[in-house]
């Protein structure tokens, strides 16, 4: 992994060091998963390697592991284990499991992702997306609007979990990544042993992956006056139709409007209603997933809790890396909205620049550290 | 709700409940495994003997066998039908039965709905209530062009419907509201059955039976017999392919499947669609499905040769990688490969493959054309 970054001994030293810093800064505010004795632990080492199937007694056990392996990535499983040491999934003892969710940003395809996301061919070379050829790797940047897309996603996931789906507000946190998503946690001893297949119907449910426009029309195959009693995605549906063609969205008014393409509006509608979380995160409950206030290994940021997802700043808050200035040599660097300022963009630069900038430039294996 | 108890005629059709072992004590029957057996000529006892093997063999259990007769009676059969099943000590007949009883009593609830939907409700609600645990309310709620009869909670309702197929049970498709789900009265009484199904699946295994009388014993060891005469046999032996070399996610639904879990619809689908596709013989992968609970030898045929396009003239492609993610069927490891179909599996080579078969594919057209095959069987 480090490798393929192309990070040196020097700037593994660097991270290393200032990830080390920020652990025992941190060690006393560090969040401990509740029944952390039943989860299994897992560590990003800084030569690359996962080790999986740790275990913590106690908070005490699990910080002081933290403190003295200084991993690059700490996560736990959000799956209650009778056994988490145990390496074959199947005889850990599933006992059941929290419910995940993840929104990525790239995912929602925002257009700055073709603007700030770039390639890094073998001679050192850099390329847009478009440009690439076998070999070169890709970077991916976060701006400010990446985090706007992704809140908007959030605050639609919210709604249907909350208003939909009846999960207790008090039950779910939500957390920025560290780099461009969010996880939003929900933690409700009640919904704990829901299996794989409810929870892939939960996701179905969000991303209307199995939807189809004729599901729609039999919610909307009524009359005005009852468009009003609609709950759930249909009512969502229905509400984008109304904007979009400012009609009681009824199905003879959207095939007088649309002149018989119904289909089309109601796929439309539906597009903007689904939340795009990845399948895989919530259904998968063999999963590891990273410790909320960790640092994040493509960052150097941390996994930020947001109370209030709508005054989050996750660019300046999850900050968690120190400021003093560190030399380093820039190959290539896309503006970078971090701790509040404005850096680059950079191009075959050397400069001093606060450390916790310097860790994001280094984690994307884009600068290196000058002596 | 716990308030509400049943009267004898609705215990007569809740015969697993504790309620109607007291039943049959006040009614003067009270009697040990031992007492039964010297009862043997007691009408209840045929009826037992015919209700085990009609839901073991047939898969069902006829409504008419048992109409009419007295509540203690009905209660009764079932306890001489569950002895015999739990003697086999066979599973799949455990689940057979246990899935057969949750059917009939899911039919004499709908019977009762369709001859006062009022009287209907307050037995289903109750079932839910006193029999699951699961409070299931009474809403009278319309939303969009439908008028919603009762409401079940979100968890509940997952636990109930995820083994049923997604395209017509799954939440998406369903009326949902503050954790709410909300269903008419004939979809409530379905959704019953899985869960009645484990509770008599656990009643019965919960049954002891140390010193089983001649007659008891000679029953379950005819109910075998007959099991082993008329149920397909597992494919393990008929099969011409290599199951090594089937992809991971196959080779663990097989095991699933012959362990005799009722495995989810879109998992049935999926294996159906590989094995025609792989070139199993028609007669193998009906056979695969037998130890299927609720395994129904002529539907399975018609779906499987259906999905082999043998009747409606359309064969079914296998669900490619990244649809079996969606659906959490896929077991990758790291023989896969970055392979996107499960045919392209490289263990694969050299599996005969029939014309036109085979390839990624999947998406929406399954997904279409999925809604012709009935969610029961497979």
């Amino acid at each position: 992994m480090a490798e393929g970054r192309g990070l040196g001994a020097e700037e593994i030293e660097f991270l290393r060091t200032s990830y080390r810093e920020y652990y025992y800064r941190a060690s006393a505010s560090l969040w401990i998963p509740h029944h952390l004795e039943s989860r299994e632990i897992g560590f990003l080492t800084f030569d690359g390697y996962f080790r999986r199937h740790l275990r913590a007694n106690s908070p005490g056990e699990f910080t002081t592991s933290i403190l003295r392996e200084v991993p690059w990535g700490v996560f736990y499983s959000v799956s209650l284990y009778e056994d988490p040491e145990n390496p074959e999934m199947d005889r850990k003892g599933w006992m059941g499991a929290d419910i995940a969710f993840d929104i990525d940003v790239k995912d929602l395809h925002p257009q700055c992702i073709d603007e700030h996301d770039f390639l890094i061919c073998g001679d050192g070379s850099v390329h847009a997306l478009a440009d690439g050829s076998p070999g070169c790797r890709r970077v991916d940047w976060v701006c400010p609007n990446c985090v706007e897309v992704g809140r908007r996603e959030v605050l639609k996931l919210l709604d249907v979990l909350q208003r939909d789906l009846g999960m207790r507000p008090d039950a779910i946190s939500i957390y920025f990544s560290g780099h461009r998503g969010f996880h939003l946690h929900v933690e409700d001893e009640e919904l704990l042993d829901i299996g794989r297949e409810a929870r892939a119907q939960i996701v179905d449910y969000l991303t209307l992956s199995s939807y189809n426009p004729g599901l729609a029309e039999g919610f909307l195959r009524t009359s005005g006056a009852y468009l009003d009693t609609l709950v759930g995605w249909p009512r969502r549906i229905a509400d984008a139709l109304r904007r979009r063609y400012g009609i009681s969205p009824t199905l003879d008014a959207l095939a007088a409007v649309t002149r018989g393409n119904v289909d089309a509006a109601i796929e439309a509608a539906a597009s903007e209603v689904r939340v795009r979380v990845d399948p895989q995160v919530t259904m998968d409950v063999s999963r590891i997933f990273r410790l909320p206030t960790s640092l994040n290994e493509k960052t150097g940021m941390m996994k930020l809790r947001c109370d209030d997802i709508v005054t989050c700043d996750p660019l300046s808050d999850a900050v968690a890396i120190g400021e003093e200035p560190v030399k380093v040599e820039i190959s290539y660097a896309p503006k970078l909205h971090l701790g509040g300022y404005v850096y680059g963009p950079f191009k075959l630069t050397t400069m001093r620049l606060p450390a916790f900038v310097a860790a994001f430039l280094i984690s994307k294996g884009v600068a290196k550290v000058v002596k | 709700m716990s308030g509400v108890s049943f009267g004898a005629e609705e215990l007569g059709d809740l015969p697993f409940l504790p309620e109607a072992g007291d039943l049959i004590m006040r009614r003067g029957y009270a009697m040990s495994i031992s007492e039964l057996a010297e009862n043997w000529n007691e009408p209840f006892i045929r009826a037992g003997i015919d209700r085990a093997r009609s839901a073991v063999i047939g898969g069902g259990i006829d409504p008419g066998a048992l109409d009419g007769m007295p509540p203690e009676h009905r209660i009764l059969s079932f306890v001489v039908a569950a002895l015999i099943v739990r003697a086999t000590d066979n599973q799949y007949a455990i689940r057979r039965f246990a899935l057969a009883e949750a059917r009939y009593l899911e039919d004499r609830v709908m019977r009762r709905i369709r001859t006062n939907a009022e009287d209907g409700r307050l037995l289903l609600t109750a079932i839910y209530s006193r029999v699951l645990g699961m409070p299931l309310v009474a809403s009278a709620r319309r939303i969009g062009g439908q008028v919603f009869d009762v409401r079940l909670g979100l968890k509940h309702y997952l636990s109930l419907s995820s083994s049923l197929d997604a395209s017509r049970w799954g939440i998406v498709t369903r009326a949902v509201d503050g954790g709410q789900v909300y269903m008419k009265l004939e979809d409530a009484s379905r959704l019953l059955r899985s869960g009645i199904a484990g509770i008599i699946e656990n009643r019965i295994m919960s049954m002891k039976i140390a010193d089983l009388p001649g007659p008891l014993a000679e029953e379950a060891s005819g109910l075998l017999k007959e099991m082993a005469r008329t149920r397909p046999s597992a494919p393990a032996g008929n099969a011409p392919i290599d199951r090594s070399r089937y992809p991971p996610c196959v080779r663990s639904l097989l095991k699933r499947l012959e362990s005799g879990e009722n495995l989810p619809h879109s998992a049935r689908f999926f294996l159906a669609t590989f094995m025609v596709n792989a070139g199993v013989p028609i007669d193998d992968v009906v056979a695969a499905f037998s130890r299927s609970p609720d395994f129904n030898e002529r539907i399975t045929r018609y779906q499987v040769e259906h999905i082999a396009g043998i009747k409606g003239g359309k064969r079914y492609s296998v669900p490619s990688c990244s649809k079996l993610e969606a659906q959490g069927l896929c077991a990758r490891d790291e023989t896969c490969n970055d392979i996107r179909s499960p045919m392209s599996y490289p263990g694969r080579r050299g599996i005969p493959r029939p014309d036109g078969g085979g390839g990624g594919g999947g998406g929406t057209g399954i997904r279409r054309r999925r809604d012709r095959i009935s969610e029961d069987e497979l």
